[in-house]
């Protein structure tokens, strides 16, 4: 009697060989010539509120469900979107949008200027991290049934590019304060959400919309993003066929793909940079900090090549010391090499400051390589600065930093999209990632100039607060950090966005 | 029989009450500023003190926590404070996943202890041996590192599986199968084994009882009487076995769910504990417990069917 | 449970002395080998600063993923560290969790069960259910929980891990606790002036010894397991080495570090396979002091009288040198050495004996069910004068030959009714259908005296008394007729009350259907009450055999006379004794 239960097992586990035989694949639903994008990503949108999606990693999720005022193509040039036009005043602290009268959201509401007028209200009176990119809203008024006038208090630098991203994404409007809109987004582009098929924070289904204004923008039937806990899970996705493209950070992850035969794409100007920050200069938590001459030490103390072999695996060295890339007219060349590995150099001047050492907290990330930690620990004991790694878990890695809870961290940051963001960013009392609130007059004069001055006067602007973080060691950048995203290309062609790590979802098509 | 479900009701309903109530002071004493995680990097200080206060986070422990009973027993267990998603809502789209894992291993390592456990005890000999070698391998071997080598060997190197994900029975029975094949195999090689050890003392203690050898004097078939009179009477220990085991599987699921993407509880247990995400974390615990709470009563009430005693006590 | 403790209880005087539960546990091979291999772990995580070639911190960046060779047996990891060096060092932070979950479930788990197996009522109530709360919850979900709220640190992790695993260890001392105090109030009356407490932790932690080392091997293991599971889960402390670290590394690298998949891998599951194995062994030795201690060797043989042998072969069984032996090899120790005797259809014989005289062994062999390890290793059993194997006997059973268990409680399945047990034999043997088979019981169970065979046939046998349980097993022994019925001590399980009634209903049925009756018992009353012919069997020998009547009057071997003399029937009472010393 015992045979039928083995002979039960093997009709078991028969059939689950039988219906396995047909290998890896696009997992989109049973039809014929159906073309789904499928992107995965180790980051999973904490909102769906267009005010409340982040940079980076999180553009592709905004862009599948949302259009902006403006369309910013692979090259850097604008082209119309939802607006047809766009103008300035003299002063240019005032915008005037012409916009399109042809477009509906997904719930059936009609896109117009009082529809543009609500987002941008709620988003620059709301939270999200790039909330900064309309600051200084004064008023924005639909002064006609498709014109919009926009007044800021002092002009933006790169609002062109703003409303090309964050700001210029518009959501319903009968959707804007709902509690639903976080977890579901109602907005007028080419993909809309099917609920159904979406497990939130790990797989969102995403179906083409019916009658979407511009097809040519809508290659695919289907968008799937797949968020994974770690990269390997990321890879194995890729190399069974269940993703399409991913980012890769991990240098193991990009030989392991490589070796696979997929494609690694790279774009051509540097995008974000590996580096220390220093968020403590006034002193408040380390006190050794406070004097530049400490934190000038620190920087001649990192041995930087081998960081970078260990961290990324890259032999090129891409050594740098800026906070803007090549694209920018605040970099240079002989800036690169500013500071280089010299512990001598890097004891000097701690002796001179008269410090003989301190301890120095910094937050771990499960993204830190075990190399990269020890090295930085390495290097940092030679001249007598005790480095603490403190686990935090990965997903409140970011939160905690900027939250203000220490003094120093090792941290990737981006050099993009424009100068003006990088300031904004990075280097004003209330900018995100300066959570200390650290302010200094000289460069604060720097900063406060920018909005009145021209084109040419800005330039120098940003030359001179580049050599200001660099002589002051606010913001620490060691290398280059290597952008690595992997694509099939027997699945999907793509093509890198300027300034930008992932590509827009605009750039995707089918593999012919 | 009454009396014995009542109290056995009870008891669990303590368990349901207790449980996610130390959880919440747990997570409540150590969690730090989650206002501020929530609203992230441009969020001035009133906004976080508001969004604080919104949250109920300035109030006294016992009032917060009398606030999330009151409306979890009204079936509103919040909304998860990083992905504003409704917590039963992801308690719903997650519990399937981790069930048809837990569930579909448990099923065939019932079936497959059951058969080996069975053969060993009766058989004896080198068949007993061989599965004493087996359980330990099985046992030693962590899951975690069996799903790592199936992953590379049936899914990266012979793609015939998929190595990551999960497609719900909705997407066809196919796709479901394929998606949870790997997964339940890292599962079940350790629950086979530790079960089938546990089924073989079972029959054995049964077998050496003298009601057996009075059976066999009464000439019965000897497929009567492993069938129908050892396997009953080995029953209470067995199914108690496999209560436990789909207990720890419930653990095991965490690994398995990392490993292979699947979108279930253990992986969200995870993430919301590191991230202290608190109604997501309850909302994980008080499932657990009400499955823990089920599966027991499922199996008092399969030892009252297998023990007649039991029954009437 | 409480039965395991009881029968390790030392009762009397053991038959040899017993050698340590672990020495034993250690001569079996799989045993030695777990123990070596422990020992080899605990030696290398103590010696780690002395036989690690490197520091377990000891990195050169310029030496990532390398694979094992020139100066890294082993291979390096992400950040140049040396892995055979990590391997020996992660053998120290493992073996410390598991050391921690060990120490900490036996903290909580023994002294509670202890308390709450001596003084009961609410402190006993509420310990099992917290202990059986704590071991529904799935350890992972708390451990992740306790991590995210109060703490970090890995050892705290296991330490809360081994409060998970406290309860094992608190069932095991309670149900140990409990069995010594119902004993030792059974012999209150011995226990005079030495307090509960004394004796009960003398006696438990002999009996508890060696389950609480099969436990800690058992928890040991787990622990192993979990503290990696959490350390591949990326919760390990980063300034530690450890096994599950190194696994997680190798995941997040399994392109260029599946050389740190494999060592930590195969270090981990050898070690818990280990303990594994080691607990196995444990328990294995355990159960064979427990097994039924081997009888001493066989006496000198004592004369034996040519009448023991019967002249002619009887026409229904005949057993000749019948040799019965346990065990094998060099362990094996005979039982009965060799034996004649010799049954006529419708006679009645009896075998009598002390325990441990063979008898029983010998009414098995015939039935071909001697108990694991028992066989025939001489001799034969006829049937019907031809030579039957033991299949062929076996096949008889329940048609051809019936039998007849002396404890009737425990030979009913408790699992189904009456009516079933006795109705599935009649199909089987008859071919009959349910309602005739049905029939059949029931009138079988008004034959043999039952009040209410309905009411009986849809009890359970926990519902029924003895004398009613030993009343059904009489019917379904005779159910279908049998030629040939054995009944080892029938009656001595029973009240004195009763004893008569079965013996009068056995005596009944065996003439109304002419049956041969092989009956094994040390009572010379029920002897005298239904036996035609009588052998004495003492120490796996036979050494008479008479007519009964004839036995009685005129025992010949000095034993048979012992045994008749040690009777208390019809001896003289105390009054007629004290009476007899005052003359």
């Amino acid at each position: 009697m015992a045979r039928w239960k083995t002979a039960g097992i093997v009709l078991l586990a028969g059939a689950l060989t039988v219906t396995g035989c047909s290998g890896g694949g696009d997992t989109g639903p049973s039809g014929d010539a159906e073309s789904v994008l499928s992107i995965g990503s180790t980051t999973a949108p904490q909102s769906w509120d267009p005010a409340d999606i982040g940079d980076a990693n999180y553009k592709p999720y905004a862009q599948a469900s949302y259009d902006t005022l403006i369309l910013r193509q692979p090259d850097g040039e604008y082209a119309p979107m939802l607006a047809k036009t766009w103008s300035f005043s003299d002063d240019n602290r005032t915008v005037t949008l012409e916009l399109r009268d042809d477009v509906t959201f997904s719930d059936g509401e009609e896109f117009n200027a009082e529809a543009v007028v609500a987002n941008f209200e709620h988003f620059s009176s709301g939270t999200g991290p790039l909330s900064t990119q309309l600051a200084g809203l004064e008023s924005a008024e639909a002064t006609g049934e498709f014109t919009v006038t926009a007044t800021f208090a002092e002009p933006i630098p790169d609002l062109v590019y703003n409303l090309s991203d964050a700001a210029g994404r518009m959501a319903s409007p009968a959707s804007l304060g709902s509690d639903s809109l976080a977890t579901v987004p109602v907005g007028s582009g080419p993909y809309v959400m099917s609920e159904a098929d979406t497990v939130q924070g790990s797989v969102y289904t995403l179906t083409a919309r019916e009658d979407y204004w511009n097809p040519e923008l809508q290659e695919f039937d289907e968008v799937e993003f797949r968020v994974f806990e770690d990269e390997s899970a990321l890879l194995n996705a890729l190399r069974s066929g269940q993703i399409d493209a991913g980012n890769l950070t991990n240098p193991d992850s990009v030989q392991n793909a490589t070796a696979a035969g997929y494609t690694i794409l790279k774009p051509e100007a540097h995008i974000s940079w590996f580096g220390l920050i220093l968020f403590d200069r006034d002193g408040t938590m380390v006190p050794e900090l406070a004097d530049p001459l400490v934190r000038e030490a620190l920087a001649w103390a990192i041995d930087r090549e081998t960081l970078a072999s260990v961290t990324l695996g890259i032999d090129d060295g891409s050594i740098d010391t800026q906070m803007f890339n090549e694209g920018s007219p605040a970099w240079s060349s002989e800036l690169a090499g500013t500071y280089h590995y010299d512990v001598d150099k890097a004891k000097a001047l701690m002796a001179e400051a008269g410090v003989d050492g301190f301890t120095l907290t910094l937050p771990a990330s499960g993204l830190f390589t075990q190399g990269m930690m020890t090295g930085v620990q390495n290097n940092l004991a030679e001249i007598g600065v005790d480095v603490v790694w403190e686990d935090v878990p990965a997903q409140a890695f970011i939160s905690d930093m900027l939250g203000g809870t220490y003094a120093a961290s090792v941290m990737v940051l981006g050099a993009v999209p424009t100068d003006w963001s990088v300031v904004q960013n990075y280097l004003t009392p209330t900018s995100a990632w300066n959570p200390l609130g650290t302010t200094n007059d000289e460069l604060q004069a720097l900063i406060d100039a920018i909005p009145g001055q021209n084109d040419t006067e800005r330039e120098a602007s940003y030359r001179d607060i580049n050599q200001f973080v660099i002589d002051n060691n606010w913001f620490q950048p060691w290398f280059w950090a290597e952008e690595n995203f992997a694509v099939n290309e027997d699945a999907v062609q793509v093509e890198l966005q300027l300034q930008q790590n992932v590509p827009s979802i605009y750039n995707y098509s089918p593999a012919v | 029989m009454l009396t014995f479900l009542a109290k056995r009701i009870l008891s669990g309903l303590v368990l349901i009450a207790l449980i996610p109530s130390l959880a919440f002071v747990l997570m409540r004493a150590g969690s730090s500023d989650v206002a501020r995680q929530i609203l992230g990097q441009t969020a001035s200080e009133e906004q976080v003190a508001a969004r604080a206060a919104a949250l109920g986070l300035d109030r006294p422990l016992v009032s917060q926590y009398l606030d999330w009973a009151g409306r979890a027993l009204r079936g509103d267990l919040g909304v998860s404070w990083f992905t504003n998603e409704p917590v039963a809502q992801a308690m719903a789209t997650r519990v399937p996943a981790t069930l048809s894992l837990v569930i579909v291993t448990t099923i065939i390592a019932a079936v497959i202890a059951v058969a080996l456990g069975l053969a060993a005890a009766y058989y004896k000999g080198w068949l007993d041996r061989v599965l004493q070698v087996l359980s330990i391998a099985g046992f030693a071997l962590p899951g975690f590192w069996l799903a790592l080598m199936l992953v590379v060997w049936l899914a990266i190197d012979n793609p015939i599986f998929p190595a990551t994900g999960y497609a719900s029975i909705s997407d066809g029975i196919g796709a479901w199968a394929r998606s949870i094949t790997l997964p339940v195999t890292a599962l079940a090689v350790g629950a086979v084994t530790a079960t089938a050890q546990q089924v073989r003392g079972a029959v054995r203690d049964v077998l050496q009882q003298d009601w057996v050898r009075t059976l066999r004097a009464r000439g019965i078939s000897r497929g009567s009487l492993i069938f129908k009179h050892v396997l009953r009477s080995a029953g209470v220990a067995g199914l108690t076995v496999l209560g436990l085991q789909f207990i720890g599987l419930l653990g095991g699921a965490v690994f398995v769910e990392r490993l292979f993407a699947i979108p279930g509880m253990g992986q969200v247990l995870v993430t919301s504990t590191a991230q202290g995400d608190l109604p997501l974390v309850l909302g994980v615990v008080l499932v657990t417990t009400l499955i823990v709470v089920i599966v027991n009563l499922v199996i008092d009430l399969g030892v009252g069917f297998f023990n007649p005693k039991a029954r009437l006590s | 449970m409480s039965s395991e403790f009881t029968a390790v209880l030392p009762i009397g005087k053991p038959a040899r002395k017993r050698g340590s539960v672990v020495v034993r546990a250690l001569r079996n091979p799989s045993g030695l080998v777990a123990g070596v291999v422990i020992a080899i772990v605990f030696a290398v995580a103590v010696l780690a600063d002395v036989i690690a070639p490197y520091g377990a911190q000891e990195s050169d960046l310029s030496r990532l993923f390398e694979h094992g060779g020139d100066g890294h047996l082993l291979g390096t990891d992400g950040a140049g560290r040396d892995v055979l060096s990590l391997l020996i060092y992660g053998a120290r932070s493992s073996l410390i969790g598991a050391a921690i979950a060990v120490g900490v479930s036996m903290l909580v788990g023994i002294p509670t069960g202890l308390i709450a197996g001596f003084y009961g009522r609410w402190f006993d109530q509420i310990g099992t259910w917290i202990s059986s709360a704590i071991l529904a919850l799935p350890g992972i979900v708390v451990l992740l929980a306790f991590r995210a709220s109060v703490s970090t640190s890995m050892w705290a992790a296991m330490l809360v891990f081994g409060v998970l695993l406290a309860p094992s260890f608190f069932t095991l001392v309670r149900a140990a606790v409990r069995s010594v105090r119902n004993e030792l109030y059974v012999d209150a009356a011995r226990v005079t002036g030495v307090s509960d407490a004394r004796i009960i932790s003398r006696h438990v932690l002999t009996i508890v010894r060696a389950p609480i080392v099969i436990q800690a091997a058992m928890v040991a293991a787990l622990g192993l397991m979990i503290q990696a599971g959490l350390e591949f889960l990326g919760m390990g402390d980063r300034e530690t080495a450890s096994w599950g670290q190194s696994l997680n590394e190798g995941f997040q690298n399994i392109y260029r570090a599946d050389h740190l998949i494999l060592w930590p891998g195969l270090a981990l599951g050898i070690t818990i396979a280990a303990f594994a194995l080691f607990a196995n062994a444990l328990r294995d030795a355990l159960d064979a002091a427990d097994a039924p201690r081997t009888p001493p060797a066989p006496p000198e043989a004592s004369s034996v009288d040519p009448s023991v042998v019967p002249a002619t072969t009887g026409d229904l069984v005949s057993i000749r040198g019948l040799r019965i032996a346990y065990g094998s090899g060099d362990d094996a120790s005979e039982v009965v050495h060799g034996i004649d005797l010799d049954l006529d259809a419708g006679k009645v014989v009896g075998l009598v004996g002390e325990s441990g005289s063979g008898k029983t062994q010998t009414a098995l062999a015939v039935l071909g069910l001697l108990p694991d390890g028992g066989r025939i290793t001489a001799g034969t059993i006829s049937i019907d004068g031809r030579t039957t194997t033991l299949t062929q006997r076996i096949s008889m059973l329940g048609r051809d030959i019936g039998y007849i268990p002396q404890e009737p409680m425990s030979n009913l399945d408790p699992a189904f009714t009456i009516g079933n047990q006795l109705v599935e034999p009649l199909r089987r043997h008859l071919g009959i259908g349910r309602r005739e088979a049905e029939a059949r019981a029931l009138a079988l169970l008004e034959r043999v005296g039952i009040p209410e065979p309905e009411r009986l046939m849809r009890s359970y046998p926990h519902q029924i008394s003895g004398g009613m349980a030993q009343r059904v097993l009489i019917a379904g022994a005779v159910a279908c007729e049998p030629r040939l019925l054995i009944a080892d001590e029938p009656t001595t399980a029973l009240d004195v009350t009763i004893q008569a009634e079965i013996l009068d209903l056995l005596r009944d049925l065996q003439q109304e259907r002419g049956m041969g009756l092989l009956i094994v018992t040390h009572n010379f009353g029920v002897v005298a009450d239904i036996c035609d012919e009588v052998y004495v069997m003492q120490m796996g020998v036979l050494v008479e055999h008479q007519a009964a009547g004839d036995l009685f009057a005129e025992p010949r071997h000095e034993y048979t006379r012992a045994l008749l003399g040690a009777s208390l029937e019809g001896g003289p009472s105390r009054r007629q004794r004290e009476k007899e010393q005052l003359r």
